[in-house]
């Protein structure tokens, strides 16, 4: 027995019970939602059209968001549906970045992560779910996608998933529905819609094949807090890689550099937690970890990396931590990247291949930033920090979602004035954490300005 | 769509809904705590929604421990909706919690619509408006008194209420709604409404939207996706591109009043190819009469008739329709064919929409209902029957004399043909020397909803003509802060109703019932009235009329009181039980058997079910003679018409409308505003509470073409001024290629506002705090900011910062001089917004709306004869013959 979720679209008016019926029945936060009807309209008059698609979680066969959410809040069941167990909810909002369908939200009230659990609380007393039991037209279907000859009669529908192509393997399907109701990016969003604000619409895509008329509001989860962590952490890796190696007869001063790199970590983590819509919660990282996920990795080395700091602040500091110390500090700086890889939602992200060798350079940029204040800075890091981030702005990626954000990024004057002062900095070095600050806040921003559902 | 299977629904282990066995024992698992398993302990009581008219099942799931209401489901043993609804049903919880609503009777402080009021008590409430209503009546002051429905949500109470005090005094708001289309379906077939058979149709004829509005939606919207499925074309005709006309295989957009001549020129299709039921018009029609009137003084025999009708309707050729509607001709013959292979089964069904919007709007509907005749598809399976085969109106134990005046409020001389009542003119007939003693305001917000809303502002504020207003609302709106008297009355589980609606080829009646009652007397608790168990105080109007016709005639001297007798307990005052106890175990057909079968009484059997199913399959109930017209044929030619002023519209045919192209000056920018189109998640003014539907619908841009936003110079962003005749609007546009150039088109339900004094407040999130200027005939309305901080909500943040903009003050009144329709459509100039104009700016010239006023009065033709009106046309609260003569 799988369960899912078949939208019949052919039979769906669009009316919006589904919608409330949720509403109602999950007590869904106003501003977003589980379930909802995305309308598009195509053609010019008098050819043109208008269609709807019922949008929510897929249940996916390989999801994202269990990936990578740190403490298990989210699994998948034996009977196919993706759960969320608020109770371990620590509202870090990684999943939203890691779900390409927009599936997840945050409740604002609870500060904790909400999504489609298939009403399983209904399934277990042998009731429908909310939307399937008000829907005036049947439309939605429950399936059991185990049952002799469903994937076969589904696949005689034309049933189709969104975005298969992201290898989530989703669990909802969809027969009738217009193709570019499930493709956000043949969708203009920034449009007026018919009957509803969406009060910051995602930008709009090349080709407008088709324009929305009825849409949710979008989030953006992370923030300056995430851009500040970036920035801070690449400073406590820079103080540390400048702590190991200041036994090495160098003019450098590891107790200084230790005591950076402590402060930088401190305050890194301090801006995690703060991040989080449960921080009294952030904890439940290290004792109820989900090991695959990165933030909990993260974690981990973030931990070694205060350490390690400390043994240097308080003049531990030896030549033969230096190995030790250069690898947690690279690790700190680029672990950031295979969290951005688990961000499957994300394609600015999740398909940069070069993001570990940029956050290594940016880690050795920081280093030489730190350093220059003891007096040794190397122009060689500078430069190579700045040949990298010329090199990324000329990359051309290759998913349709990372370019567009690629795009947007690069054209922003946030990301050249950013390239300005890390081209400054080879001068003069400090002035590379101001490019750290600009750059990772765009990239941070650009990467969830593409529209997603 | 061609013939399509969907999928099965649910798996076998799965029901979308708890059976009834086990409503009293309901145990689920709270949503919210998952995955922790923490039960609820639930009784389902089954009502019915309020909402719309559609009344269907609603299941109250009450919480066992705390005895609050979580949430409402459909009601699967209802025949009409079938245990499904649409999004306005469940969002019936945030209603009944609105921290707004009004709990108990409140008096006005200081002077109308100064924004104070105190809390009195019910018993202040019966004992002034008992002696008040009392003194009109002994003084013989019987057009005085006057109840104003907006939302029925009943069926012949309150008729039954007025008639029994001898008044005439029940005015609605039909005359903005579907005045048009009932006399339109009354002249040819002697019933008011259709009632098609959607799911078995051969072809579907839509001029509504029925899969997001109408007056059934959710159930017709079952019925027409399923005769879709079964290969039933749909064609839709509306100029704008609704979601319905979307799922349509034919979209027509027509220009606005030009239905008529399409329809006519199907008409003329189907005669001139032979593709008519000629046995259905030769046994069922007034084919001779017909005849007679076209040739005077012929045989009657049948091929001359088909002769003559065929010349009747030789200019109506596709050409013509093509020209007029601006629809490509090939669509036209298109769904001619479609119309014509509906042969037996053609299910068509205007309720508003171009009826409505359009001067003659009457002649489309029956234009329709011609088509629906032709086709020999009156009463058959897959065809279009009518209402009052499937509809089932219990009668009440007490059936009271029909009053013997008769109101000029109401039904003024001008119009003899108007359907229900000529609300939208109250405030232009009531004078000082006319006036109005006593107004019930039930559920209604003509300030804001009805045309020339400022007129209304001017009469509710005069104490001579408008003597003790009354204002019956579970909210605040425009209209209740003119009022003297606030009295809130319950929603869907808060009062008892019986309804019935023709949503299939069967009858079902619906019980609404008090929740928090029903379970008070499971339980053993005593009480007497509703209001005692209700949130706050709120009341039921049932109940209160009961009570207040006692206050009215306390010694039964004026013969009311015998209406409101215990029929179990003689002379004693009757409760709402005893009411509804005899219409269960009297007047429903099949009831008593039911119910005994399981050991229920049926009183009992409904406050379990809610619903039952008096008939089922209800076809082919045609027979000569067996019709409500004057001959009792389907009249094709309709006397009437003749008689009373309007020979040429004698036969179907095509009324120019006041917003045709031929009558606007296109080049001069003139163009259509089509307004007041609905939504799927609102309904009218009153669910600006339910915060669910608010967030998916709380803006109204005007809706424009590309070509009409070029040639105006305006883009998304812009705002534009809308100049109707008498005044003007400011919005913005949306610009789409779902309308027809020309014609630009605004949303209803949005575009509330309150004034700073008014303390209590429609909702926060849904209102816009204006100022108000009056200067002598100039009203000027102007936002002073839009929603602010102070909108809150505990399900959340409320995320949107602009509530719409108010367009139906704007309008003038339209009434139709046939059927006394407000005809919605305007004729407009839209413009760039000019210096100084602010999104939300509303402007009303007074005098300009009593010009038109005036302007269209005099297209009416006032009888001349010795009856005000034909008898055998409809009429609410129908009074004595005598009072029918001038």
């Amino acid at each position: 027995m799988r369960w899912g979720f078949v939208l019949e679209q052919e039979s769906c008016i669009g009316c919006h019970a589904c919608t409330v019926g949720c509403k109602a029945e999950n007590d869904v936060v106003l501003g977003s939602f589980r379930t909802w009807v995305k309308w598009i309209e195509t053609g010019d008059f008098p050819e043109a059209q208008r269609h709807a698609a019922v949008l929510r979680c897929n249940h996916c066969e390989d999801a994202p968001c269990i990936e990578i959410c740190p403490t298990i809040a989210l699994h998948k069941r034996a009977d196919g549906i993706v759960d969320l167990d608020a109770d371990r909810c620590i509202g870090c909002a990684s999943c939203l970045q890691a779900c390409p369908y927009d599936a997840i939200h945050i409740d604002t009230r609870s500060g904790t992560a909400a999504k489609c659990h298939f009403c399983a609380h209904r399934l277990e007393v042998g009731l429908a779910p909310a939307c399937v039991s008000v829907c005036p037209e049947e439309a939605i279907k429950v399936v059991d996608l185990d049952a002799p000859g469903m994937r076969e009669e589904l696949g005689r529908r034309g049933a189709r998933v969104r975005k298969p192509e992201r290898g989530t393997r989703p669990q909802t399907f969809y027969t009738g529905a217009h193709p570019f109701t499930l493709d956000p990016m043949a969708v203009d969003g920034t449009r007026t819609l018919s009957h509803a604000e969406v009060p910051d619409p995602m930008p709009a895509v090349g080709t407008k094949l088709a324009r929305a008329v009825y849409d949710i509001p979008k989030a953006r989860p992370w923030g300056n807090h995430i851009a500040a962590y970036m920035v801070t952490k690449a400073l406590a890796a820079g103080a540390l890689i400048v702590a190991s190696i200041a036994p090495f007869g160098t003019g450098l001063d590891a107790v200084v550099a230790g005591w950076a790199s402590l402060v930088f970590t401190v305050l890194t983590v301090l801006l995690l937690i703060g991040d989080l819509h449960q921080p009294s919660r952030f904890f439940y990282l290290l004792i109820m970890p989900n090991t695959k996920s990165w933030l909990v990795r993260g974690g981990w080395v973030l931990t070694a990396h205060a350490a390690l700091s400390a043994v240097y602040a308080f003049g531990f500091g030896h030549k033969l931590l230096v190995l030790p110390s250069l690898g947690v500090a690279l690790m700190t700086s680029i672990y950031t990247a295979f969290l951005f890889r688990q961000a499957r939602g994300r394609e600015l992200w999740c398909e940069d291949a070069w993001l570990p060798l940029v956050l290594g350079v940016q880690a050795a940029a920081a280093a030489s930033a730190v350093g220059w204040f003891m007096g040794e800075s190397s122009v060689v890091f500078m430069i190579a920090y700045f040949g990298v981030m010329l090199a990324n702005m000329w990359s051309e990626p290759r998913t349709d979602g990372a370019k567009q954000a690629h795009h947007a990024m690069a054209a922003h004057p946030a990301f050249k004035l950013g390239l300005l002062f890390a081209f400054l900095a080879i001068i003069f070095p400090p002035l590379v954490i101001v490019a750290f600050a600009l750059i990772d806040w765009i990239y941070v921003k650009a990467g969830q300005e593409v529209a997603l559902s | 769509m061609s013939t399509f299977e969907p999928m099965k629904f649910l798996p076998d282990m799965l029901t979308a809904a708890p059976p009834p066995e086990q409503w009293d024992n309901w145990v689920e698992l709270d949503a919210k705590a998952w995955p922790r398993r923490v039960r609820h302990e639930m009784r389902l009581v089954p009502t019915i929604c309020f909402n719309c008219e559609s009344a269907c099942g609603l299941l109250g799931y009450v919480d066992k421990q705390t005895g609050k209401i979580r949430r409402f489901e459909g009601n699967q043993v209802h025949p009409g909706s079938r245990g499904r609804v649409c999004a306005k049903g469940p969002a019936t919880l945030n209603q009944i919690e609105d921290p707004d609503r009004i709990l108990y009777p409140l008096k006005r402080v200081g002077p109308r619509g100064s924004g104070e009021w105190e809390r009195i008590g019910w018993e202040e409430v019966l004992s002034t408006l008992g002696a008040r209503i009392g003194k009109a009546i002994t003084e013989d002051r019987r057009t005085e008194v006057m109840y104003h429905v907006g939302r029925p949500g009943h069926d012949g109470t309150m008729e039954r209420i007025l008639q029994s005090w001898g008044v005439d005094g029940h005015n609605s708001h039909t005359n903005v709604c579907s005045s048009s289309a009932r006399v339109g379906y009354t002249m040819m077939v002697g019933a008011d409404r259709p009632s098609a058979d959607f799911a078995h149709a051969k072809t579907i004829l839509l001029m509504s939207a029925q899969l997001e509005s109408g007056h059934y939606f959710n159930p017709h919207a079952q019925r027409i996706l399923e005769g879709m499925s079964a290969g039933a074309p749909l064609i839709v005709m509306d100029p704008r591109l609704s979601n319905t006309a979307a799922k349509a295989d034919i979209w027509l957009p027509t220009w606005p009043g030009s239905e008529a001549t399409v329809l006519l020129a199907i008409v003329r299709e189907l005669l001139e190819t032979g593709r008519f039921d000629r046995e259905f018009l030769k046994q069922q029609t007034n084919w001779k009469a017909t005849l007679d009137h076209l040739r005077p003084g012929v045989k009657p025999d049948f091929e001359t008739f088909l002769e003559a009708l065929k010349n009747q309707y030789a200019d109506f050729t596709f050409e013509r329709a093509a020209e007029e509607s601006r629809v490509d001709i090939a669509k036209l013959r298109e769904a001619a064919d479609k119309i014509a292979a509906g042969l037996g089964g053609l299910s068509g069904h205007v309720w508003r929409g171009p009826a409505t919007g359009n001067l003659g709007g009457w002649q489309i509907a029956r234009a329709l209902e011609f088509l629906v005749v032709l086709t020999g598809s009156v009463g058959t399976k897959g065809g279009t029957s009518l209402n009052s085969w499937n509809k089932f109106k219990p009668a009440t134990y007490a059936t009271p004399e029909p009053q013997t005046v008769w109101s000029d409020l109401l039904y003024p001389p001008e119009y003899p043909l108007c359907f229900h009542e000529m609300s939208i003119l109250l405030p232009y007939l009531a004078t000082k020397e006319r006036r109005i003693d006593t107004y019930f305001s039930r559920v209604f917000n003509p300030v804001w909803t009805y045309p020339d809303g400022t007129a209304w502002m001017e009469l509710l504020a005069d104490e001579e003509r408008m003597g003790f207003h009354v204002a019956l609302t579970p909210t605040w709106n425009e209209t209740a802060r003119f009022a003297d008297y606030v009295l809130p009355m319950g929603l869907a589980p808060e009062r008892h109703d019986i309804m019935s609606q023709e949503t299939h080829a069967g009858s079902w009646i619906g019980f609404r019932q008090p929740i928090a009652r029903v379970l008070a007397e499971r339980d053993g608790k005593p009480f007497e009235f509703t209001y005692e168990v209700n949130p706050g105080e709120v009341w039921e109007e049932e109940e209160f009329f009961f009570e207040l016709s006692w206050r009215i005639d306390p010694d039964g001297k004026l013969g009311i009181r015998k209406n409101f007798e215990s029929p179990y307990r003689a002379g004693e005052k009757i409760t709402i039980d005893e009411h509804y106890r005899w219409v269960f175990e009297n007047s429903v057909p099949g009831l008593p058997e039911a119910a005994e079968a399981e050991g229920l009484t049926p009183l009992a059997y409904m406050r379990r079910y809610g619903a039952f199913e008096v008939t089922k399959d209800v076809y082919d109930k045609v027979k000569p003679g067996g019709f409500k017209t004057p001959s009792g044929m389907v009249e094709i030619y309709s006397k009437t018409m003749e008689e009373w002023g309007w020979p040429e519209e004698s036969m179907p045919g095509s009324i120019q409308s006041h917003v045709a192209h031929a009558r606007l000056d296109e080049g001069a920018g003139e163009m259509v505003l089509l307004p007041t189109f609905r939504l799927a998640m609102l309904i009218h003014s009153r669910s600006a509470n339910a915060e669910w539907l608010y967030e998916i619908a709380h803006k109204n841009p005007l809706w424009m073409h590309p070509s009409d936003a070029d040639r105006i110079g305006v883009a998304e962003n812009d705002l534009v001024r809308v100049e109707t005749a008498i005044g003007h609007f400011v919005l913005r546009p949306f610009v789409t290629e779902g309308l027809l150039p020309g014609i630009v088109a605004c949303s209803h339900h949005l575009g509330r506002w309150h004034q700073k004094q008014d303390a209590n407040q429609i909702s926060r999130w849904a209102s816009a705090p204006v100022e108000l200027t009056v200067d002598g005939d100039q009203w000027r309305f102007r936002r002073d900011g839009d929603i602010g901080p102070d909108a809150t909500s505990e399900r959340g943040g409320i995320w949107w910062k602009e509530s719409g903009v108010h367009q139906n003050i704007t309008f003038p009144v339209h009434p139709d001089p046939v059927s006394g329709m407000q005809c919605w459509h305007q004729k407009v100039t839209v413009r760039a917004a000019q210096a100084g104009d602010a999104f939300g700016d509303i402007a009303v010239d007074r005098a300009k709306a009593r010009a038109v006023y005036e302007e269209w009065l005099a297209l009416t033709r006032p009888p001349t004869g010795k009856l005000r009106r034909p008898l055998w046309i409809p009429r609410h609260v129908k009074p004595a013959e005598s009072a029918y003569q001038r």
